[in-house]
């Protein structure tokens, strides 16, 4: 019954949220009901309520000022969503950027653990970490819009979950677990509407999110990960722009080539994460736990 | 000097420091905590069937105790949430991370008391701010004062407690259902006096 529960929570619910907001913001779009300035926010929305509601269901709320760092996401992830949808809208990049700063921002604040030492140069980088992986993957997103982009994005939030389950976070992982949930639900909707399920927007509810979890599990790391394998899986969907780029033959469709080695180069990261940290997994393999 | 006189005031010296054996504590005596004489043990249901054991093995702080007045006593413990020990590096690893006690960002277990009365000859019933993962709460618990001695190694005092608390109720949910919600611990304190 416990692992039904988690399956509808962590599952089932974030990935209809995602793709039941995109696809509807996504069709009111095309019948004129907002402008197309307007149209990646669904993306972002539906991650963001899909996220949202994964951490109520399973965790429920302790107060409206939270007691432990990591229930800072349920302000972090609805804050990117709303300056990422504001900033997509905007017509001017100044504009743009400066919404891209704030929710980048505003994550290396609420979501740095304040143990981490130092910690002013944690939140810079965290920051910046959230700014670098969201431009760049926002940027391939629209200038190419495929399903693909919302599909590597949660192959990596699914190696984030095991790599925190790894480093005895199984509640961050649960929650990685159900971003990997809300993703599949905008690899869906793109299907549908590739130009509105998944945009800059939606790329730095993304970048909040799995670099958020990712800085939390490695601060409450007992587990035997290298923070290497963090940093890997953390920039896998650079590399993904970064093979995106290097056979770019100048169309802008993402075709079966691109889309291929978008997939490839983030696979490629992930494997590279998965063998630095396979002594930690046999480890693991070791000892009774529960 | 008179070598009798010396060895006499000498003697007569030795006599006045040396504590006397078998007295008992003076009234309102401070304690320190002794680490190595110290046990703290939990005990939690797990999977409905039987009663699993854990420890902390760090474990500090300081108590008072007057045995004619017990509402001097008071008492001060703090316990490393980082050193439980359950003879299994995996679970133990996994009771430090956020699922559990979240020892990197709530280092510190705590119990301080507020208020002390006689409950029987030997028992003093204790209330205090207990406060762990984040949360504190006021718990009433029965210590016993199982002795009190005197020796050349200085003046020491024991407690015992045991105690229920609901770990629901300090933000501890985690393996609800696999793992019981209420959780036993057994605390033996040894102090030295200061």
């Amino acid at each position: 019954m416990q692992a039904l529960n988690l399956a509808l929570i962590c599952g089932l619910l974030p990935a209809a949220a995602a793709f039941a907001v995109a696809a509807w913001l996504g069709r009111r779009e095309r019948r004129g009901a907002f402008s197309s300035a307007a149209r990646p926010a669904g993306g972002a929305l539906g991650l963001s309520l899909a996220y949202v509601a994964a951490h109520l269901g399973s965790f429920g709320l302790s107060g409206p000022r939270p007691i432990h760092s990591w229930e800072w996401f349920l302000y972090a992830m609805p804050a990117a969503a709303l300056l990422g949808a504001a900033g997509g809208a905007a017509r001017r990049t100044t504009v743009r950027l400066l919404a891209g700063l704030a929710a980048s921002g505003l994550a290396g604040w609420l979501l740095v653990p304040s143990w981490l030492e130092p910690l002013t140069g944690w939140r810079v980088g965290m920051a910046a970490g959230v700014f670098l992986v969201a431009v760049a993957a926002g940027r391939a997103a629209e200038a190419a819009p495929s399903p693909v982009w919302p599909l590597t994005w949660g192959l990596t939030s699914v190696a984030a979950a095991a790599l925190l389950v790894l480093s005895a976070n199984a509640r961050l992982g649960q929650l990685a677990a159900a971003m990997a949930a809300g993703l599949a639900g905008l690899t869906f909707a793109a299907l549908l509407r590739p130009r509105s399920a998944f945009g800059a927007p939606a790329a730095l509810v993304a970048a909040t999110g799995l670099l958020g979890l990712l800085v939390q599990g490695y601060a409450s790391n007992y587990g035997e990960v290298p923070p290497s394998a963090f940093l890997l899986v953390g920039g896998a969907p650079l590399a993904g722009c970064l093979a995106r780029q290097a056979v770019r033959s100048g169309r802008e469709r993402l075709g079966p080539r691109g889309g291929a080695a978008v997939i490839a180069g983030v696979l490629l990261v992930l494997a590279l994460a998965a063998w630095l940290s396979w002594p930690a997994n046999e480890a693991a393999g070791r000892t009774n736990g529960w | 000097m008179n070598p009798r006189r010396f060895s006499f005031a000498c003697l007569t010296g030795l006599t006045l420091c040396l504590p006397v054996a078998a007295a008992a504590p003076a009234a309102g005596t401070s304690y320190k905590i002794d680490p190595v004489h110290t046990s703290v043990v939990f005990r939690i249901k797990h999977a409905g069937v039987s009663y699993f054991y854990g420890r902390f093995n760090k474990v500090a702080g300081s108590f008072a105790f007057d045995k004619a007045d017990p509402k001097k006593a008071g008492f001060d413990v703090r316990i490393r949430a980082d050193s439980v020990d359950t003879n299994d590096r995996k679970r133990d690893q996994h009771l430090k991370s956020p699922d559990f006690f979240n020892a990197k960002e709530f280092p510190t277990i705590s119990f301080k008391s507020r208020s002390v009365e006689s409950a029987d000859s030997e028992s003093l019933r204790v209330t205090g701010d207990l406060s762990l993962h984040g949360v504190t709460k006021s718990i009433t618990v029965e210590m016993k004062h199982v002795g009190s001695t005197s020796g050349p190694r200085g003046a020491k005092c024991g407690f015992e407690a045991t105690f229920t608390i609901s770990r629901s109720e300090f933000g501890i949910t985690y393996g609800a259902g696999a793992l019981g919600d209420d959780v036993t611990l057994m605390v033996g304190l040894e102090g030295d006096a200061q």
